[in-house]
Formats: C-alpha cells, structure tokens, sequence
C-alpha cells in the first residue's frame, strides 16, 4: 500500500481591477478626506460608496455626493485573527440608506449601536480604503 | 421539453481588448440595457436571471453577488453557471429550460468577460487535474496546437485553408459594429505571414482576447408574442461532454466527439436531415481557423477530411450556401464568458431579422454551438416558427 | 490642493492572487507516483470491457463505465501522435513565472498505453518534429525524484541523434 500523495501547490496569478467612475470618485475621494456617495435619481437611495447602480432599485446612478464625514455604528464584531485583535463595524456614513464596513478602533467594551463615529484618516493621502485607518468614537 | 420557449432580444457590448472606462458590472449593464433597450423592455419585467463567465479570468469570487445590483437581479432569482468556454451558451441553454419547465416566463441570461483584467493563457491552465494535467499544459494555445496538427494529419488541411477561415471572418466582422477586430483589407498571405504562436498556428488563426458582453432574453410563448413579432423559437438543445483527459483522444479536434454528440442529437430532435441543406445560417464557436474547417466535419456539413474544401468552394461564406459566422465569429471578438452566448444571440438576431448589416435574407432555422476546450459542446437549434 | 486626477483617467489597480493549497490526489495517482518516484516506472490501467490501456491509470473507464481491472507498465519509449512548439511567453500558475520559449509540447503515446498524455519535448525545433517520431521519457536522477509527474522531465527522440 502507497503512501497518499499529497500535494502542495499554489495558483499565482496577476490581475488588474478597473474601478469605473463611481468607484473612482469614491476612492480619489477618500484621497481629498472626502466620503463620496451616490443617490439615485429613481427611487432616492443614498448609498457609500458611491456606485453605479442603485443597490435597491437597479437604476442608473445620478450624481456622487460628498457626505458628512460621520458615522453611526449599526452593528460590530471583534475578531481575532493570528494574534491580531480587530473590531469590525457597519457604519451608516452621513445618514446614508446603507452601511459600510470598516475597522473601528476602540475598546468593545465603549461600544454601542447608535453611537457617533468620526474617520481617522491616514497620513498618506492614497485613492484606497485605507486612506481611512479606521473609525474612531466622536 | 415542456412548453416551447424563444429569444425575444439580444443585446452586447461594442467589443474591444481593454474596457479602461468601466468597471465589470457597468459593462455587463451595458449589454443588459442594450438587451432589454432593444424590444423597450424593463428589468421589471424580468422574473429570473442567469450569468456566467470564467471566474479566474478576472479573479472575482462570486462576481453574481458583485453585480446583482447592476443586472437587476436583486430580490429575484439569480443563477450562476461557471462552466468554461461553452458557459454562454449553457446560460442559454439554462435560460430555455428555466421558460420551459414553466418556473420563469422571462428569463435574462448574461455572459461577459474582461480578459484584459487577468492571464487568460496562465488561468485556463488551472482546469488541469493537480496531479495529471497541470504541471504539463502549455495554455489554450499549446492545445489548440497540439490539436490542429492532428487535425492537419487527419485531413490533409492545408495553412492556405486555415488562413481563408480568418480572412472570412474579420471581412465579415467588417459588417458587425459590435466585432472586435475589423479587416477590410486582409489577405491569405496576411494570415500565412503572421508571427508563429504555436506551429500551425499563427497570429492570425488565433481568436483575440476581447473585453465585452453579451445578453438575451427569453420567455414563454405569449409573453414572446408580446415582446417581439418574430421571436426565435428554440427548436431544440444538447449539452456534451467527454472524458476527463485531453489525451484519452488525439483526435479531439479532428473528430471531436462532444460535437458530433451533440448537433447530432439538436438536428435529430429538430427533424434535420442535412444540416448543409436545411440550416440557413451557423454561429459556431471556432477558437481557431483549423479549427471552424474541424468543426465542418463534426457538424456534418460536408465528409471527413472535406472541411478545406468547403471554404474553398465558398460554401460558407456570407453569400454561400451556407454561411458560417456571418458575425465575424470568434475569430474576430471573444470575450470568452460572452464568446458561446454571442453565438446564440448572433443567431437569434438572424432568425428575428434584426442581424443589420450581416443578416443573411430569409433565414429561418439557424445553428449556434459552444465550445469547451475539446471537451464540452452546447448546441442550439433556433426557429422562426414555433417547434 | 486636490489629489484628484482628471474624472476620464482610468483607476487601475493591480495586484496578484497567490492561493496556497493541499490536493490528495488519491489512491491511483499515489501508486503511480510512488512506482515513478521509486523506479521510474510509468504505469496505467486496463479496462476489462475495451481492453485499452489507460495512461493517467484510473478506477474507471470513461467509456465503458466499469472498474478498471489491472496496473500494466508503460513506456518509457513511446510515439508522438500530434504536436507543437509554443512560441508564446506566458506565466505558469503554479510557479507565478513565465516558462522560457520556445518549448516542444506534445501529445506521447506510450509503448503499451491506449491513450495519450500531454507533455514537454526536449525538441524545440519544429521541422525536427513529426506525428509517429519515437520518443523516450527523461527522468530527473532519483534523488531528485519527488512523485510527481515533474520527474518526468520531457521526452526526447529516440536513436542516433539522441545519443550524448
């Protein structure tokens, strides 16, 4: 009888990702200290990060918007991931209809739902998410 | 079968190699507006939807879940196939049996690829089996190369024929708007002087790496009748696979099995004869130019080892007795998830009469196949009259 | 002061996937891994309803549907039944680096097997190739062997031009 054969691999591959205009205004957005979102013209969802196409309706896009660079935080996990400890929270920025998911530095323990959050930006003014190193409480 | 169903739109993108301006699900939407713009539909009228692509072509996971919002698939049923280079037509193929079981009346299939977002060559690579295939397979193109000189030894093709294939298809992409490559002006010796890629084949009897999309709708048959006032009927559909391993045939191009299977079961159940004689025009999936004369035989166009003649004699040329690819074919646009729905669609256009420049007058029953790597085969039979 | 690039540049990013994983390749490939590893031994299997022989060896026979019956040496000698030299750089997966060109890639079918396996021919000059030309399996030396079928490292043809 044979050993099994186990075998190790790996698939590298590279790739490209092209954001398109909403993505784009997001992100260069977040390059100016700016929270860039959009509201469709349908049915008047306002949605962060700024994208193409209403998440509830479909429809094309209006205009981006600069939102108010604040937050309520809707729900939040810690998590512990190969020692590094992290809380994780859906934050709705700006009274916006959705959430979105960022880290939140701060002890568990301070927070609640409903509570006022602010982004703590990073030095590097970069077109990512992580222009925002996290939310921080007001 | 259940109840009959029929393409009543189709839609794509103008195909190109990079897409800078738009991110993947805005140029899937652009296909779906085009789609749905067509026959003034709405996504509200749209009961269920099913997309595909190759999902490491741009290394997306879940890409369904990425643009839900964008194809209106958002509370709706929403179907994923991921099935290589044949998906499209699977989405097709899906997109029927979904109408005819009766579940769905209007069902929207979608298929789209960015390829210029990953390595086509390096990504198709990882459909070999780890231990058997992986560490010893030269991209789609050191297969297409293998295969084509069996292909060669098989049938005696020669690279003149091979070459007319191409020259066919980027003339006739000249007649598309959509078409990625367009040449008005190219010749047998263009294609013969080509840079080799992979002996017998050059630059030029290789298809293009395309960013595009594609999408169709199809319904029951009083909601067809109200969209459109000529659908195309689907007369009838196969799906065909082979073995696991690409070499348990070395003739996998030259006779290639899933296709013999497959339009041998779609001309059965559609009451075809001779396909040569009774099919008005074809939308075949030819990854290569050896490749489409293959295809001839396995279609049962013309006899084994005939398939040079049959480009030859101008059988399948626009104005032929029966044109192939009046498109332009894979040869000149593929956006591989998009590449096998674009075959349906094309040949949906043809039997609805809405082909503009490149229609073929008085078509009435057509042919569109997918290709899967020598492994997989769809075909689909479409009507002008209901089965 | 507006970091903000005209709207009509494109955002591009570019990153690349590395996924790391484990593949049992179960109980027939560990045999012939094992025999090709130990002995440099290449073996497939026998279907008792076609009779063909099956190179990669596995339970069933894709066509018959029936258990495979019996493990049958193969090659190393063999013939090429159709061919290529790819002339197109690109980058191997499973390395994340593009394979240098231009390389003799193959369909082999070896001496007792019914089918046909893809691989690497030492040949990379397409007019010294040809459908029927006998070939032969190079081993890397056995302590270089790792039970996969890299230990195979190509083929090269038989006879005279291939002596050293």
């Amino acid at each position: 009888m044979s050993e099994p054969t186990v075998l190790h691999q790996k698939i590298n591959l590279p790739y490209r990702y092209t954001a398109g205009d909403f993505h784009k205004a997001f992100l260069y957005g977040l390059a100016d200290r700016r929270i860039v979102g959009s509201r469709c013209p349908a049915c008047l969802t306002v949605a962060v990060p700024a994208r193409p196409f209403c998440p509830e309706c479909s429809a094309h896009s209006g205009e981006t918007m600069d939102m108010k660079p604040q937050g309520t935080l809707e729900t939040w996990s810690t998590a512990t991931i190969r020692g590094v400890t992290r809380t994780y929270g859906l934050i709705r920025i700006g009274g916006a209809d959705t959430l979105m998911l960022h880290i939140v530095d701060a002890e568990p323990s301070a927070l609640e739902v409903g509570m006022e959050l602010v982004p703590r930006w990073s030095p590097e003014p970069v077109p990512e998410i992580t222009a925002i190193a996290a939310f921080v409480p007001a | 079968m259940g109840r009959n169903a029929a393409i009543v739109a189709a839609g794509q993108t103008d195909h190109v190699s990079r897409r800078l301006d738009v991110s993947i699900p805005e140029m899937v939407r652009e296909a779906v507006d085009r789609c749905l713009g067509s026959k003034d539909l709405n996504p509200g009228q749209v009961d269920a939807v099913v997309v595909g692509n190759m999902e490491l072509f741009e290394g997306i996971n879940f890409p369904e879940l990425w643009m839900a919002s964008a194809i209106g698939a958002a509370g709706k049923p929403l179907f994923k196939l991921n099935n290589g280079g044949t998906v499209g037509a699977s989405v097709a193929v899906a997109a029927a049996h979904l109408v005819a079981s009766g579940l769905y009346d209007v069902v929207l299939g979608i298929g789209y690829e960015k390829q210029s977002e990953g390595e086509t060559q390096s990504a198709i690579t990882t459909v070999g089996d780890p231990a058997w295939e992986r560490s010893v397979m030269a991209g789609a193109i050191g297969n297409f190369g293998v295969m084509a000189s069996t292909y060669v030894a098989e049938s005696g093709v020669t690279a003149e024929q091979a070459a007319k294939v191409t020259v066919k298809a980027r003339r006739n992409a000249c007649l598309n708007p959509h078409a990625h490559l367009q040449s008005p002006d190219i010749t047998v010796e263009e294609v013969l002087a080509s840079r080799m890629l992979a002996a017998p084949l050059r630059l030029l009897d290789m298809c293009p790496s395309s960013d595009g999309a594609c999408a169709v709708v199809m319904a029951a048959p009083d909601r067809a009748r109200e969209m459109t006032p000529r659908p195309a009927w689907v007369a009838a559909t196969e799906t065909a696979h082979d073995t696991q391993f690409m070499g348990d045939s070395p003739k996998r191009l030259a006779r290639m099995r899933s296709l013999i299977a497959a339009s041998d079961s779609v001309y059965s159940k559609a009451g075809i004869v001779d396909p040569r004689a009774e099919l008005d025009v074809a939308e075949v999936y030819e990854p290569a130019s050896y490749a489409e004369l293959a295809m001839y035989e396995s279609l049962r166009f013309c006899d084994w080892g005939e398939g040079g003649s049959l480009v030859d004699e101008g059988v399948t040329l626009m104005d032929g007795e029966l044109p192939v690819n009046p498109s332009g074919g894979v040869l000149s646009t593929n956006p591989v998830g998009a590449t096998a729905l674009i075959r349906v669609a094309e040949a949906a256009l043809q039997v609805m009469g809405e082909a503009g420049d490149h229609q073929i007058p008085g078509v009435e029953t057509a042919l569109a196949t997918g290709y899967g790597g020598n492994a997989w085969t769809e075909a689909v039979i479409l009507k002008g009259s209901a089965p | 002061m507006s970091t903000t690039p005209p709207i009509d540049s494109a955002l591009r990013l570019e990153y690349v996937a590395d996924f790391e994983y484990s593949y049992a390749a179960g109980k027939f490939a560990s045999r012939f891994m094992d025999a090709l590893r130990n002995e440099a031994r290449i073996q497939g299997t026998r279907c008792g309803v076609c009779d063909k022989v099956l190179v990669p060896p596995r339970p069933v026979c894709g066509l018959c549907l029936e258990r495979t019956a019996e493990w049958v040496d193969v090659g190393p000698g063999g013939v090429i039944t159709g061919y290529t030299v790819v002339e197109v750089p690109f980058i191997d997966p499973m390395t994340g680096i593009k394979r240098p060109i231009p390389y003799g890639f193959a369909f082999v079918r070896l001496d007792g097997a019914d089918t046909n396996i893809y691989h690497f021919l030492e040949e990379s000059r397409h007019d010294k190739i040809s459908i029927g030309m006998r070939i032969t399996a190079v081993f890397k030396p056995a302590p270089e062997r790792d039970g996969t079928l890299a230990d195979i490292i190509h083929f090269r043809a038989e006879g005279p031009a291939a002596d050293e």
